[in-house]
């Protein structure tokens, strides 16, 4: 399986533990796993760095995201504050980080466990271009909620910190107004993930998520409706399109909720249903793109499909292409 | 077309390790989620029971604040069967 239902974690009940990885730096850096691709080893960290951390340049083999909750790191001239996000590429050399005084983050390892080779340059497959660095809370405008349609309620709002292009997965944060409500049960095709900064959301199924409330979701569970009675400010995620299926059945499970979400297409996208489902067509890997002729081989698109051939003793896909 | 995720080295016996543990300390925090989840039913019939109320009066959200009154005859009923009440996946 890739990474399991942790629905909801409330992580600040949680002691942290020293960070003890080959090739980190373990003195003065601390983590408590989120969620964890048992498969890929690809997971979500909450980290502590203490003052006086220091880290020299160097590179992961994974995509990273970052987002700065409280304190303040400082990447090579870059002094990250709270609300800070990057998006560091594989391959990336990120420039040294010193924490004057410590600080927290969510950390975000795309596709494999934490890996860390010290380096002055970037990996020469590195894709450089798709390095991210904006303060989410000071250089990013609010957008209303209806990004998506169907759309949220009024009083949900998002603020788009990355989009990949390929698989329209974002990272956003995301904020509900006091008082707000949303009466549907939604759904969605991606996997969803989120986290609290501040504040708190209700939702039918899991009752109250406080500051510090986190959740992996994968697709196609009923989650909503939805009320926050003081307001909350999110970190959130979607590992490919967020689409928005609503409904008002409280017992609908996943696979009921993903026969729905196939009709619609069946209804709404006839001639594409028809030629997927036909012969020859069904190929796992997906068909050619004359505008994307490698999309096959981009991670995140082999990891949305559970195509990895990461060493690893859990279970193994190796497949070839043709 | 080749990745730099393509070239991550072996993992080592201390990586295996540590992955090892937290994915046995993510399944026991799993299960305690579940069960605690499966803690909340009596309150969320009331939840459920509150929404459905809701949905006949109010409306039910159909696409950001555009509401439809739901009618007696399309609320859903309880499935019978041993999933039902299961919000942990």
């Amino acid at each position: 399986m890739a990474r399991p239902h942790i629905e909801p974690f409330v992580e600040l009940n949680e002691d942290y533990k020293n960070f003890t990885l080959p090739g980190f730096t373990p003195l003065g850096s601390h983590f408590k796993v989120l969620s964890l691709d048992t498969d890929v080893g690809s997971c979500t960290l909450k980290m502590r760095f203490d003052g006086g951390y220091s880290r020299k340049p160097g590179l992961s083999y994974s995509d990273i995201e970052i987002f700065v909750l409280n304190g303040a790191m400082k990447v090579g001239g870059e002094l990250c504050v709270e609300g800070h996000y990057l998006f560091v590429p594989a391959g990336y050399a990120l420039d040294a980080i010193e924490v004057p005084q410590g600080c927290e983050m969510l950390v975000m390892y795309n596709d494999s466990e934490p890996s860390f080779m010290e380096s002055d340059t970037h990996h020469p497959l590195c894709l450089k271009e798709g390095f991210v660095t904006v303060n989410g809370y000071e250089d990013a405008p609010w957008a209303p909620g209806n990004l998506v349609n169907p759309s949220v309620a009024a009083g949900c709002l998002i603020k788009v910190l990355r989009y990949d292009v390929l698989t329209e997965a974002i990272s956003f944060l995301y904020c509900m107004t006091p008082q707000f409500m949303q009466d549907n049960i939604s759904y969605h095709d991606c996997a969803e993930e989120s986290y609290h900064i501040w504040g708190s959301s209700w939702m039918m199924q899991f009752g109250e998520l406080p500051t510090g409330g986190y959740f992996w979701r994968p697709p196609y569970i009923n989650h909503g409706s939805f009320r926050s009675k003081l307001g909350t400010i999110a970190f959130g995620r979607t590992d490919s399109k967020l689409h928005n299926y609503f409904h008002f059945n409280p017992w609908s499970n996943p696979d009921e909720n993903k026969l729905r979400a196939a009709a619609q297409m069946y209804r709404q996208r006839p001639q594409l249903y028809q030629w997927a489902l036909s012969d020859g067509h069904n190929h796992p890997h997906g068909p050619s793109d004359f505008e994307n002729p490698h999309y096959h081989d981009d991670p995140q698109v082999k990891h949305i499909h559970g195509h990895h051939d990461h060493p690893h003793d859990h279970h193994h896909h190796n497949h070839d292409h043709d | 077309m080749r990745y730099v995720q393509d070239e991550k080295p072996e993992r080592t016996a201390e990586v295996k390790a540590w992955l090892d543990e937290e994915i046995a300390t993510q399944q026991v925090r799993y299960e305690t989620i579940a069960t605690e989840m499966e803690g909340l039913q009596d309150k969320r019939n009331g939840w459920i029971a509150r929404f459905l109320e809701i949905i006949q009066n109010k409306g039910f959200n159909v696409n950001g604040d555009l509401r439809r009154q739901i009618t007696p005859e399309e609320i859903p009923e309880r499935p019978d069967r041993p999933d039902a009440d299961k919000v942990v996946w």
